[in-house]
């Protein structure tokens, strides 16, 4: 029975593991260590809740990626994960996508900390059906990695990138940040360098978000009330970023995402389907799904979650037909190369793009922030450093008809 | 309570410098006189008005009658009339006097005399009428009434040595207050039988009984049905009600006769049929001449007001109509400006009045308001002959149109330490103000007389007052005419674009200091956008000074996966919105408190 067709609904699993090894000083994700027991019950707990899902789906979707998240999923027992994988490959048996053989397609990605990789578990991850890793290197400068909070160094990344490469993994992501404390414009080159040495088939570069409440936050805010200024500036942070656009360029990647950059055919399938609005369902906690014009998290207490009060959602939100226009505009701008088209946002919506948005893409279209080329609309270099005040302009009011 | 007998009615009011007690006193008057229970007595009962309560000062005049019974065993009446306690409202003050016969100073014990003491004593002599001092706060640690009193004598010129020593707020010796009220204030005069003359002090608008006339009886009667007539206005009417005031309330009674103090109503619609100082006549037998001192209240101050959300236009027009039908010095006309779309130029006594309309139209109606610059009335004289009124920079002629103009000054007395004259001085002179003399109180104390151009005191001179003198300086004008300036009105150009609601006129050497803080001011007001936008101040086509907010450098998400999109489409959505509450010129999106920072070009 092949019927994967395009007809179908595409849609992603994302899992959620929130333990790790030890925080990191810039992480506000719902993650923190945790004992063996917890694990234990967290995992059976994340097995139920998969296994009541199914029913959710009718037969109208097919499943074009998996991706287990964190915190660090590389940190807990590699059977357990294979384990979850495998109770996900089965209940959604019916709708994994194939290709014109009949073999599964679908892209499988697990993020690892290059500090807690060895060969038995990347071997477990290979034959569970994982097809792409995700190394959170961050810098290949060890100062850089220790101001930050890592756990790993240089040489950790070093071994568990050949490891990786050694048992058969040849999709590897590797998670790149600029803008760090103390960090210089040479010292991100000499990153990069080191790191496209190694050919990985995707990086991810973001530039340092300080989110309140993290350990870096705060002491980047308690040093510079005493005039201590350690972050590059705004001119050097945005030097660094051209300077990763032009670099990987040269470097044979595309950048078809503001912070991400993938070689020939291996742009992230499930990180596409976040900035292309689709469907997708979020296991474990906090972990947020797209589903039938909502949006909704589930519960972030531990506790409730191992209780399996699956029902209890948070942040549920049901997106109006205006929402939904707006959010194919900002997350599809996202998409630096294509960015959106008038023709899939008229087939989507029924409504012409120009009918709704006409005035507001003509007026920085002008202004050279956005480009249009073959119907389709997208930010222009400079249009990406100040994106978010064109995305807002784009923001439609929740009920206007 | 039979027949009122002229002679056993007292007629007087409190005057005293801001915070030396004057509400205060009124209260234990009120309370020792029965007129309420202790536990009825709200405190400061005469400030009717939350804003009043709240910044202690009374804005509109109010009325109370009590009934006092003497140690000769006699029953008074007493008429309290409060007078509003600020400069905006001088004139409100002086026909607040007029209704009176007597007068109570009342003077702090440590601070001694003020300004506004002297000003308001000299009013109210003004006036004939008979002051007696009565020295408050007499139980502060740094209380010293005799030192307080010889300065009464000294300064002033009145009696003093028997003046009763009290504390209002802890009830001492009120008594004695209200003894020395029967003794001191003379009973009113006035032939009950003479053709009616009533002074009206004050107005109000009532939702049921129309407006409230707030009258003293100089000569005649008044009763229900007697047909009035007002004669400076030229409206008449008949009257429905009259009475007096209760605590709060109004209690009609039979008629009102010459010394009385009460209200009268008669389905009188507008208050600008009943201006303040206006004489009430009798039309089937008038009175020869009206009472003298009658002036029409011009607004000294005016700027624009405009909803910050531009559909609330109706809801502001409506407002401002509620808020004039009982302030009678409000003024207001509708205008347009490219900046800020549909407003009103509104006329205010001065920077008080125009805070306070400000403050109660946000709070009792619920509007969000850009204010442009406050501006007083200049005087144009173009070279056709024609005279121009200016109260809003917009309509200057062109200069080639204009021979000379003139603007407002004002007599200013400081009441200061010696210490701090050098530093005050300054100031004036700073201000363009004209010297015109200085008298010591005392030793210590200096009163100095300035002439100041009205637009120079209009934004911060209080509180630059305050803070050169460490709070010790205090300070009183009135108008006293128009003198020739050289004025040029300044411009103000965002992104190459002149923005109307930010000009403002300016005397001509201080334009060039003036433009560039206006500059500076509003390049820090000015989000940065995603462009390079200049600012600049300019008279006529030349421009005095510059400044550029630069372009927006980075705005931009570098994460958005699956759990973060709700968050930050929340986060775009406030993004939004705050681009909303900005008012856009051309391109450019100025958020609305630019257009008040004109307000605070001295602060620092």
């Amino acid at each position: 029975m092949m019927n994967n067709n395009d007809l179908k609904k595409q849609i992603g699993m994302y899992v959620h593991i929130p333990f790790c090894i030890q925080k990191c000083r810039y992480c506000d994700f719902l993650s923190a260590p945790a004992d063996k027991l917890t694990r234990q019950k967290y995992i059976k707990a994340l097995i139920e809740e998969i296994r009541r899902a199914p029913v959710l789906l009718g037969d109208e979707y097919v499943m074009k990626s998996v991706f287990f998240g964190g915190g660090t999923p590389s940190a807990i027992d590699a059977q357990m994960i294979a384990e979850v994988l495998r109770e996900l490959l089965i209940h959604f048996k019916e709708i994994i996508a194939k290709d014109e053989y009949g073999n599964s397609c679908m892209e499988i990605s697990i993020e690892c900390n290059p500090g807690t990789v060895t060969k038995e578990k990347l071997e477990i991850y290979k034959s569970a059906g994982f097809n792409r890793i995700s190394f959170g290197l961050q810098s290949a400068n060890d100062h850089e990695l220790k101001e930050i909070g890592r756990i790993h160094s240089w040489k950790d990344f070093l071994d568990g990138y050949g490891l990786t490469r050694s048992v058969g993994f040849d999709n590897i992501n590797v998670d790149l940040m600029f803008g760090l404390p103390g960090q210089t414009v040479e010292s991100w080159k000499s990153t990069l360098e080191s790191v496209c040495a190694l050919k990985p088939s995707h990086i991810s570069a973001y530039s340092l978000i300080l989110e309140e409440g993290t350990s870096l936050a705060s002491q980047i805010e308690k040093e510079e009330d005493s005039g201590i200024y350690r972050l590059p500036d705004e001119e050097t942070e945005r030097e660094m970023y051209y300077y990763v656009c032009r670099y990987l360029d040269s470097q044979g990647y595309e950048q078809y995402e503001i912070s991400n950059f993938a070689m020939p055919n291996r742009k992230s399938l499930h990180n596409l389907s976040y900035w292309e609005c689709r469907e997708y369902l979020g296991f474990g906690i906090g972990a947020a799904s797209n589903f039938k014009d909502m949006r909704y998290k589930n519960t972030s207490s531990l506790q409730k979650y191992i209780n399996l009060e699956f029902d209890e959602k948070e942040e549920l939100e049901h997106l109006s037909e205006n929402d939904r226009m707006s959010e194919f505009v900002f997350l599809g701008l996202r998409k630096t190369g294509d960015g959106i088209s008038k023709a899939e946002f008229e087939e989507r919506f029924g409504v012409k793009f120009d009918d709704i948005f006409g005035d507001v893409a003509k007026k920085y279209i002008d202004e050279q922030m956005l480009s249009e080329n073959n119907g389709r609309i997208a930010l222009t270099r400079r249009g990406i450093d100040v994106s978010n005040v064109i995305m807002a302009d784009f923001i439609l009011d929740k009920n206007f008809t | 309570m039979g027949k009122i007998n002229q002679k056993n009615i007292r007629n007087f009011c409190i005057i005293a410098h801001i915070d030396h007690g004057k509400s205060t006193l009124a209260d234990r008057i009120i309370e020792k006189t029965g007129l309420l229970t202790q536990r009825e007595m709200q405190d400061q009962i005469l400030d009717n008005m939350d804003l009043e309560r709240e910044r202690g000062i009374t804005i509109k005049a109010q009325t109370v009658r009590i009934v006092y019974h003497a140690q000769n065993g006699e029953e008074y009446i007493f008429n309290l009339i409060d007078t509003p306690g600020h400069v905006d409202f001088n004139y409100e003050v002086s026909r607040s006097l007029a209704a009176c016969d007597g007068a109570i100073l009342v003077v702090d014990a440590a601070q001694g005399i003020e300004a506004q003491t002297l000003a308001n004593v000299y009013m109210a002599l003004d006036h004939d009428l008979d002051v007696f001092p009565v020295i408050n706060k007499i139980d502060l640690p740094s209380a010293d009434p005799q030192r307080v009193i010889d300065e009464i004598e000294d300064v002033i010129g009145i009696e003093a040595q028997d003046a009763p020593r009290i504390s209002a707020k802890n009830g001492i010796n009120i008594e004695e207050v209200l003894e020395q009220i029967v003794k001191k204030i003379p009973a009113p005069t006035g032939d009950p039988d003479a053709p009616l003359k009533a002074l009206i002090f004050d107005s109000l608008y009532d939702a049921y009984k129309g407006v409230i006339v707030f009258c003293r009886i100089k000569e005649g009667t008044v009763r229900k049905g007697t047909h009035i007539k007002m004669m400076a206005t030229g409206a008449d009417m008949d009257v429905v009600e009259v009475g007096y005031f209760g605590a709060g309330q109004f209690i009609p009674c039979d008629e009102l006769s010459a010394g009385m103090v009460g209200y009268i109503t008669a389905s009188i619609k507008n208050v600008k049929d009943t201006a303040v100082g206006d004489t009430i006549t009798d039309v089937d037998n008038p009175c020869d001449e009206p009472l003298p001192g009658y002036k029409k209240v011009n607004p000294m101050v005016y700027c624009g007001l405009y909803p910050a959300d531009g559909a609330k236009y109706g809801d502001l027009r409506d407002a401002l109509e509620k808020l004039q039908l009982n302030d009678a010095a409000l003024q207001f006309e509708p205008e347009t400006s490219i900046a800020l779309g549909f407003g009103f130029r509104c006329g205010f006594l001065g920077l008080l009045h125009l805070d306070v309309i400000q403050e109660r139209l946000e709070r009792e109606y619920n509007l969000d308001l850009v204010t442009t610059a406050p501006g007083v009335v200049y005087r144009v004289h173009k070279t056709n002959g024609d005279v121009i009124e200016l109260t809003n920079p917009s309509n200057l002629p062109s200069p080639s149109e204009i021979d000379f103009m003139e603007e407002p000054v004002v007599s200013a007395e400081i009441m200061v330490t010696t210490e701090f004259v050098g530093p005050i001085m300054k100031l004036c002179q700073e201000r363009r103000g004209v010297y015109i003399g200085m008298e010591y109180m005392e030793e210590t104390r200096a009163l100095l007389k300035y002439e100041l151009p009205l637009n120079e005191i209009i934004y911060d001179f209080f509180d630059a007052l305050k803070s050169r003198s460490r709070g010790y300086a205090s300070f009183d004008y009135e108008l006293k005419g128009y003198v020739p300036s050289k004025l040029v009105k300044l411009d103000i150009l965002i992104n190459k674009e002149e923005v109307d609601a930010l000009s403002f006129i300016v005397f001509e050497e201080s334009a060039a200091e003036r433009g560039r803080k206006m500059c500076e001011k509003l390049k820090n007001e000015i989000p940065r956008q995603l462009f390079e936008i200049p600012i600049q101040a300019a008279i006529g086509s030349k421009v005095i000074a510059r400044e550029t907010v630069k372009a927006l450098r980075k705005d931009v998400l570098a994460k958005c996966y699956g759990g973060d999109i709700s968050r930050k489409k929340k986060l775009l959505e406030k993004q939004k919105e705050g681009k909303k509450r900005m008012r856009q010129i051309g391109n450019v999106e100025i958020p609305q408190k630019a257009f008040m920072s004109v307000l605070k070009l001295d602060d620092e």
